[in-house]
C-alpha cells in the first residue's frame, strides 16, 4: 500500500513539472513573438519618423543616387588617365597631377617600391602586414601598380575632389581606392620621416644654420643672426 | 576645416570665432631654404598661436638652437618676445623704433615675415587638400593626412626645388638641385 502511494506521488510530480516546463516554452515563445512585434512596429515608426530624403525612396531610387561608379562603368588602371600622365614622361603635367616632377617622382618611387613589394594592406584586421613569403607563385597578380599607388597618395594631396573623381582617374572602385591611399599614405609618411629631403630638419647642423644666416643677412643686412 | 560634431564640448574646442567656422591649427616654422624645419600639427582651432608655439614646445626648441647655434627667428606680433632673445616680432607700425637703427630692424622683419606668407600659400595652393573639409575623428586620419603634406612639401622644396622661399632667399640651392638629379640619374 505504501508503495502505491509513493508511485503515484512521483508519477503526479512527474505531470507537474512537464506541465510547468511546457508553460514556460509557451511563455517564452510568447515574449519572443511581443519582442519581434514591437522591434517591428518600432522600426516601422523610425521610418515614417526619418526626416531623411532617402526614406522616402525606393531601392532604384537609392541605387540611382548612389554616387559611385561600378566596376564596368571604368577603365582598367593600365588603361586609366593617370597611366597616359605617367607614361607621358611631360614635367608639366607630372607636377600638375602629382606636384613632383619626373625625376622626383621616380627617386621617392624608388623609397616607396619596398614596402609596396613586402607589404599588404588586406588582413584580417585592417592593418599593414607583411607578405607571406611562399615558394611559388599563388594568387591574383595585383592591378594596381606601385607607381598608381604613389601617385593616388600624391594626387588626393594635391586636389580637394570627391571620391568618385579619383576612381574615374585611376581606374578604380571606391573600396580599393581607399585601402590603397590608406596604405600609400602610411608608408610614405614612414619613408619620408626617415629620409633625409623629407624629414622635418629640428636640429640642423651649424653649417647649415650659418648658410641660412649669410642668405637672410645678403638681403636684410640689419637683421644679424636670423 | 572639419566638419562639425555632435557633441558641444568637441565642437567648441575647435571652433574659431574669428572666422567662425571649425579648424585644426597648425604651426609652421620655415627656413630660408623654404623647408619646414618645425611644426605642431593638428591642434584644437581655438588655440591661440602663442599658446600653440608654447605648449606644442617651439619655443622650448627655437631656444635650444638659439643657445646652441645662435640663430633667431622673425614671428608676427601675435608671439611673446618677452624673455626669449631667439624672437624678432614684425611690427604693424614699425615708426614705433626708438631710434634708426631699430626703426631699420622693425622694417626688415616685417618685410622678411612676408616669407611666411609665401611658405603658407605654398603649403595650400599646392595641397587643396589641406583646405578640404576634414571629418572629426579620435583616432583617425586627420593627423596622418596632415604630416603626409608636410612631408611631401619638404620633399618638394629640398629635391623638386619648387619654393618661392628658396628661389628668393637661396637661388643657388636650384643649381645644386638640378646637379644633384644628375647625379642621382647617373648612379
Amino acid at each position: 500500500m505504501i508503495t502505491l502511494c509513493q508511485k503515484r506521488r512521483t508519477y503526479s510530480s512527474n505531470i507537474n513539472i512537464t506541465t510547468m516546463r511546457g508553460a514556460l516554452l509557451l511563455m517564452w515563445a510568447w515574449k519572443l513573438m511581443e519582442d519581434e512585434a514591437k522591434r517591428k512596429q518600432q522600426e516601422e515608426e523610425e521610418e515614417n519618423d526619418d526626416p531623411r530624403f532617402i526614406s522616402l525612396l525606393d531601392s532604384t531610387g537609392r541605387r540611382r543616387r548612389d554616387r559611385r561608379i561600378a566596376r564596368p562603368s571604368l577603365l582598367l588602371p593600365e588603361e586609366s588617365p593617370w597611366s597616359m600622365i605617367l607614361n607621358r614622361g611631360n614635367d608639366a603635367c607630372m607636377i600638375t597631377a602629382t606636384g613632383l616632377d619626373n625625376q622626383s617622382f621616380f627617386a621617392l618611387h624608388r623609397l616607396f617600391y619596398p614596402y609596396y613589394k613586402n607589404f599588404t594592406p588586406y588582413s584580417n584586421n585592417g592593418k599593414i602586414v607583411p607578405l607571406k613569403k611562399r615558394k611559388t607563385r599563388s594568387g591574383r597578380p595585383r592591378m594596381l601598380s606601385s607607381e598608381a599607388v604613389l601617385g593616388l597618395v600624391l594626387t588626393y594631396n594635391r586636389t580637394s575632389c570627391q571620391e568618385y573623381v579619383l576612381c574615374q582617374l585611376f581606374g578604380l572602385t571606391a573600396t580599393p581606392l581607399n585601402l590603397w591611399l590608406k596604405f600609400g599614405r602610411m608608408v610614405l609618411v614612414k619613408v619620408l620621416r626617415s629620409n633625409v629631403y623629407g624629414r622635418v630638419e629640428r636640429d640642423p647642423s651649424q653649417e647649415t644654420v650659418d648658410s641660412w644666416k649669410d642668405a637672410i643677412t645678403s638681403m636684410y643686412p640689419s637683421l644679424k643672426d636670423v | 576645416m572639419l566638419e562639425s560634431t555632435d557633441n558641444d564640448l568637441v565642437q567648441s574646442m575647435f571652433y574659431n570665432g574669428w572666422t567662425h567656422d571649425h579648424y585644426v591649427t597648425n604651426l609652421l616654422v620655415f627656413a630660408p631654404d623654404g623647408t619646414i624645419i618645425d611644426c605642431v600639427l593638428n591642434c584644437p582651432g581655438s588655440m591661440h598661436d602663442s599658446e600653440l608655439a608654447y605648449f606644442g614646445g617651439v619655443y622650448q626648441r627655437l631656444r635650444e638652437q638659439y643657445e646652441k647655434h645662435g640663430g633667431k627667428c622673425v614671428m608676427d606680433s601675435a608671439f611673446c618676445s618677452r624673455g626669449n632673445a631667439f624672437v624678432i616680432k614684425s611690427a604693424q607700425d614699425v615708426t614705433l623704433g626708438e631710434d634708426a637703427q631699430e626703426y631699420t630692424m622693425l622694417r626688415d622683419a616685417t618685410s622678411m615675415r612676408q616669407a611666411a606668407e609665401w611658405g603658407m600659400r605654398a603649403l595650400q595652393g599646392s595641397f587643396p587638400r589641406l583646405k578640404a573639409r576634414l571629418k572629426y575623428e579620435e583616432h583617425g586620419e586627420c593627423k596622418c593626412i596632415i604630416q603626409c603634406i608636410m612631408l611631401v612639401y619638404n620633399f618638394r622644396a629640398r629635391y623638386c626645388g619648387i619654393n618661392q622661399i628658396r628661389t628668393t632667399f637661396m637661388p643657388h640651392l636650384d643649381r645644386d638641385c638640378e646637379a644633384l638629379i644628375a647625379r642621382d640619374l647617373s648612379s
